[in-house]
């Protein structure tokens, strides 16, 4: 993604060769792997700005769009702006200057350099132990700089090199409540869920559960525990119900499968069946095709977007297979990007062969067929047999009367449009007096 | 409009072309060179398949 949206984006090739020689260290290269071990690269993509002379200036460690946001940090970068290197170089001036030791840490951390992280952070929290010397972003929220470097101690030392859980335990005791203990209290728990012993895991569920019993992290994780210990089964289940039922139609699939492996370790499969059986992933399937048909249908109908309206709209089809709703939906989208062949792939006399004496799916594809004018033939072969099996069903008429409108075979249309109206009970005679209406004007517009 | 799109599908070619010739063909030593002799930073883009 940086390679397309920023390194090899046109737009920004004039910006970057008037600035920089750009080199590629390419890892399937044994020059790139050298230039990797060089640098101690952990994690990709990894940006490194060099001066001539070699040393580094700044780097930046994963990519996020927009492109143009990416491409000012950039040039940061080039400017010498809250570098790496003008903080270090800040830092051998005056190493008591705690926004140059926070900034400086959070250059480690963010390359992953776990010990120099830690120890600047350590010296940041010495210098400002109140949290009276500045603020950093954490998501959408600002919290001191204190309080950022004790939690990240924590963060570094829960899955770093040397694991030790008691800094970020020590941070959820002291700060209590927010949103950097609720993160901490997910990160300890997915820590204990596979780690730590018997007492303290139980220690931190005890009280992980009763600070957040809502918070799917934790109750996720504690299930973990309990399936894997066998302890506590009766708890984790009675958590995960509540969770379950919490998110209501929009079940997060990773805690309903949570609570099924709940139910069969205690034995109850018939249970896990119940959550989490074929009902339930045929419902995810369902919703999932859904979406894919609603965009399908929204990108059809713009300028852009067409490939992959197209193949969503297939996948929508591959999940429902059979099913009317997603085939016609996939063909009104191809129809609305002017693919016919493909939209009679999806639903033409292939898929309509099958029907034939059902009068409803008759109708149905005369119906779109003559809203569309397009594969007419069939569409007129099929509401003929629509209403020769439901003579007395005004739908099918009215849709052998637009086929015939399409086919410029007016007088068939007319008669067709009024046996409609004629047929249709009272409380849908307006309706089909307006489409018989409609109908008429259209002819006459030709 | 046909001229038009075979046009533009040129130009889309060209394009990447360019840009592809924009990445430093040699050693990072090299780069550092020729940063040293234009008066620039180098870029190193880290890049590893998925």
């Amino acid at each position: 993604m940086l390679g397309q949206q920023y390194l090899e984006n046109p737009k920004f090739q004039d910006y970057l060769t008037s600035h920089f020689v750009l080199f590629r260290a390419d890892r399937t290269q044994k020059q790139g792997e050298e230039v990797f071990n060089k640098f101690s690269i952990r994690a990709t993509p990894t940006v490194l700005i060099l001066d001539p002379d070699g040393s580094e200036v700044d780097w930046h460690v994963g990519y996020g769009p927009p492109a143009e946001k990416f491409n000012d940090q950039i040039d940061k970068s080039y400017k010498g702006i809250e570098t790496y290197k003008s903080y270090a170089d800040s830092y051998a001036k005056n190493p008591r200057d705690v926004a140059v030791v926070f900034g400086l840490a959070k250059k480690h951390d963010r390359r992953y350099n776990q010990e120099k992280a830690v120890a600047l952070y350590k010296e940041a929290i010495a210098l400002d132990p109140d949290g009276k010397g500045g603020t950093t972003e954490y998501g959408k929220i600002k919290v001191p700089n204190t309080q950022y470097a004790e939690y990240q101690i924590g963060q570094l030392s829960l899955f770093g090199m040397k694991v030790d859980a008691e800094p970020m335990k020590a941070f959820v005791k002291k700060y209590k409540s927010g949103e950097m203990v609720k993160s901490a209290y997910q990160r300890l728990a997915m820590y204990y869920s596979r780690s730590g012993s018997k007492e303290e895991a139980a220690k931190f569920f005890e009280d992980a559960i009763a600070n957040a019993p809502n918070d799917p992290q934790v109750v996720s994780a504690f299930a973990r525990k309990a399936i894997t210990s066998k302890e506590n089964i009766d708890k984790a289940v009675e958590l995960g119900e509540k969770l379950v039922e919490s998110q209501q139609y929009n079940t997060d699939p990773s805690n309903v499968r949570d609570l099924a492996e709940l139910y069969v370790t205690k034995g109850d499969t018939a249970k896990a069946d119940e959550v989490y059986g074929n009902e339930f992933m045929d419902g995810k399937a369902s919703s999932l095709a859904y979406n894919l048909i609603q965009y399908a249908t929204f990108w059809s109908s713009k300028s852009m977007n067409h490939e992959s309206a197209l193949a969503m709209a297939e996948l929508a089809t591959k999940l429902k297979p059979g099913e009317e709703y997603y085939i016609r939906q996939a063909a009104n989208a191809c129809c609305a990007m002017k693919k016919y062949d493909k939209a009679i792939e999806f639903y033409g006399p292939k898929y309509i062969d099958k029907f034939m004496s059902d009068a409803n799916k008759l109708g149905s594809y005369a119906n779109f067929w003559g809203s569309q004018g397009n594969n007419l033939e069939s569409a007129l072969q099929a509401a003929k047999k629509a209403v020769e099996l439901a003579p007395a069903v005004p739908s099918g008429w009215g849709s052998l009367a637009i086929v015939y409108q399409k086919l410029k075979k007016n007088d068939e249309a007319l008669k067709a449009g009024e046996k409609a109206v004629e047929l249709a009970p009272e409380n849908q005679k307006s309706y089909y007096k307006n489409r018989f209406d409609s109908l008429k004007k259209a002819m006459e517009a030709k | 409009m046909k001229r038009q799109l075979i046009g533009l599908a040129v130009l889309a070619m060209f394009a990447s072309t360019a840009v592809a010739q924009n990445w430093f063909k040699g050693s990072l030593d090299g780069a550092l060179a020729k940063a040293k002799s234009e008066n620039k930073k180098v870029l190193v883009d880290f890049f590893s398949p998925t």
